[in-house]
């Protein structure tokens, strides 16, 4: 039995951003009614047209704000799906108190208070993150490699998974995790070291590489088939989403002054504590029958059309 | 420098409390409850509130010790219900105190059995898989892994203990089976049991369990222990016993339900902390049938 999407109401956070945006696309396509919750309705971005044509709904409620989601309480009386996407990735000092407490309000408590209002759920996607494993005790890291994150964003990660499954098993609602490695691809307004090193390249700046670290890099059109099969399925399970493959940093840099054809210096600086990580899919690529299609040539030529355009 | 209790007037903080005393042992506490209790030592105030906490900064300043107790006990498993007060003070309540304490060098978190949720095999030991069922597990295990990634960002010696179900405290947790099973027995009623009866735990008796934080701050070794008691007796031994204590002999009623046993390994705890538990069920009942008497 799989998930019908057709005429199913589904409400997607953080729905502005990357996968949100794309997501939202393919929902449509599927006849899906979509609504997004997102921290600022004066920046759109790619859904604003999907708002302004009514194609979409879009409510402005910050996760943080426990008021602001127990107004918007009666308009999410008849959601049947939700897909957790809302985030926080930038953090000046990640290791800190304040982004340890920032995590606990917008990924803990921002998820709990939105449960309270989702009284008639029929399934959750939730998107957490490698970033749970910390420095993987094993690699491939597969879904039963220990948690051990590094990071207060690892730890919300992490939390918002225990306490979704807590409500999934109360209340029987099946919940889907997937543990996504690094997202590339267009619509990458992240600072990770792809847009990073391609708008420098761009414009033959110099470009600093920190350290030589390795990841795992997943085309945003993967991730986006992989969370489609999810829903599909509608099953407790939970599913590391990656490539299988890493590269360098100093790879993907070389590639990338390949494609632009740039003038850039590389600048190798030194730096403490490199991060190396690759994931194994296998258990995606049985039970989602997914396998990553775009190559890390052909996703990165793309994506770099796409920062050019924002230039 | 100084060693802090949070939780100090809780049920696990009393005992605690008498304890150091009685062995020349100097702390300072403190509790959102005051109960009449005035000592210099002693603070009331709330966790979840910063101001409170910023008001006491000079003397949490010289804090380089910390046992922190303080917990809300939410054994149900609807989020929707209680989640956010249960957020509140575990998670949030725990960084407030951190941020609070900026000398600490050792941090001694009880945490419980709660966090592994239905046991896959047994004994459990301290990797068995994480899955809580409870608000109570779930808020315990997430402030493990954000107490893991401060404690290992500002070099701070780490150790947590999963305690098992305690008995013998002053006040009792609501629906735990010993009291329950007491309170019944005494008063000539039935004690139901949810299951056949023959479900095992390592039930952990109070002096054990204040023992271990003693073994701690003798050696303060760092890690993640389980702390249980020495026996593990089914539901029925339990009524068994206590029925025997007390000259009766009243029957329990069965009622369906899913049941488990859970027992902890606790060998990591002796070989790392040198702590074993010392009181035999038998004799941990009895005590517990006498203060609840007095």
């Amino acid at each position: 039995m799989t998930f019908k999407i057709a005429e199913k109401n589904f409400l997607i956070t953080g729905g502005t951003g990357q996968i949100g945006s794309f997501l939202t696309e393919k929902l449509l396509e599927n006849k899906a009614n979509v609504t997004v919750i997102g921290r600022n309705g004066n920046d759109l971005k790619e859904i604003q047209d999907l708002v302004d044509t009514k194609k979409i709904k879009f409510i402005e409620c910050d996760l943080t704000n426990e008021n602001r989601i127990k107004t918007i309480g009666p308009l999410l009386q008849n959601v049947d799906f939700l897909v957790h996407l809302s985030s926080e990735f930038r953090f000046p000092e990640p290791v800190s108190l304040s982004a340890a407490h920032h995590t606990v309000e917008l990924d803990i408590k921002g998820t709990t208070l939105l449960l309270q209002q989702l009284k008639q759920l029929q399934g959750i996607l939730f998107t957490s993150s490698v970033a749970v494993y910390g420095k993987p005790f094993y690699m491939p890291a597969d879904e039963l490699c220990p948690i051990r994150p590094i990071s207060f964003y690892g730890c919300g990660k992490f939390a918002t998974e225990k306490y979704l499954k807590l409500h999934s098993s109360n209340k029987n609602i099946p919940l889907t995790i997937l543990r996504i490695s690094t997202v590339y691809g267009q619509r990458d307004r992240s600072d990770q070291i792809i847009p990073i090193f391609t708008r420098k390249a761009l414009r033959n700046e110099p470009i600093n590489l920190y350290g030589n670290s390795s990841r795992d890099f997943i085309h945003i059109s993967d991730v986006i088939e992989a969370i489609m099969s999810a829903v599909k399925l509608n099953q407790n399970n939970l599913f590391n989403i990656g490539a299988g493959i890493k590269f360098s940093s100093h790879s993907i840099l070389k590639k990338i002054i390949e494609i632009t054809k740039s003038q850039s210096e590389i600048l190798r600086l030194e730096k403490s504590g490199v991060y190396n990580f690759v994931c194994d899919i296998s258990k995606a690529t049985e039970k989602l029958g997914i396998n990553p299609k775009i190559s890390i040539e052909r996703g990165l030529a793309d994506e770099i059309l796409w920062h050019k355009k924002q230039i | 420098m100084k060693m802090l209790v949070s939780g100090a007037l809780g049920n696990i903080g009393t005992i605690l409390g008498n304890k150091l005393q009685k062995n020349n042992i100097p702390f300072i506490g403190l509790d959102v409850a005051n109960q009449g209790f005035t000592n210099d030592d002693f603070f009331q105030l709330d966790i979840t509130n910063k101001s409170d906490l910023h008001e006491k900064k000079s003397v949490f300043n010289e804090v380089d010790t910390l046992i922190h107790l303080v917990s809300k006990i939410d054994a149900g498993a609807d989020l929707t219900n209680t989640g956010i007060e249960s957020i509140n003070v575990n998670i949030k309540g725990t960084l407030n105190l951190l941020e609070h304490l900026p000398n600490l060098k050792n941090i001694l978190f009880t945490s419980t059995y709660m966090v592994y949720g239905i046991p896959k095999q047994n004994p459990v030991t301290e990797n068995h898989i994480q899955e809580p069922h409870t608000v109570y597990g779930t808020s315990k295990i997430v402030t493990e892994k954000y107490l893991q990634v401060y404690a290992q960002e500002k070099g701070i010696n780490l150790t947590i203990f999963r305690y098992m179900g305690i008995y013998g405290l002053m006040s009792h947790y609501a629906n735990q089976a010993i009291p329950l099973f007491i309170k019944l027995i005494a008063a000539g009623k039935n004690p139901i049991i949810y299951g056949s009866g023959l479900q095992r735990r390592n039930h952990l008796f109070i002096d054990d369990a204040i023992d271990a934080i003693l073994a701690w701050i003798n050696n303060k070794n760092p890690g993640i222990f389980n702390i249980g008691g020495m026996d593990s007796p089914t539901n029925l031994d339990l009524i068994s016993m206590i029925n025997e204590k007390m000259n009766k002999k009243i029957k329990p009623i069965f009622k369906e339900s899913q049941q488990y046993d859970f027992i902890t390994d606790i060998s990591r705890a002796a070989a790392v902390l040198h702590f074993q538990p010392k009181t035999r069920i038998k004799g941990g009942l009895s005590n517990t049938i006498e203060r609840f008497l007095e």
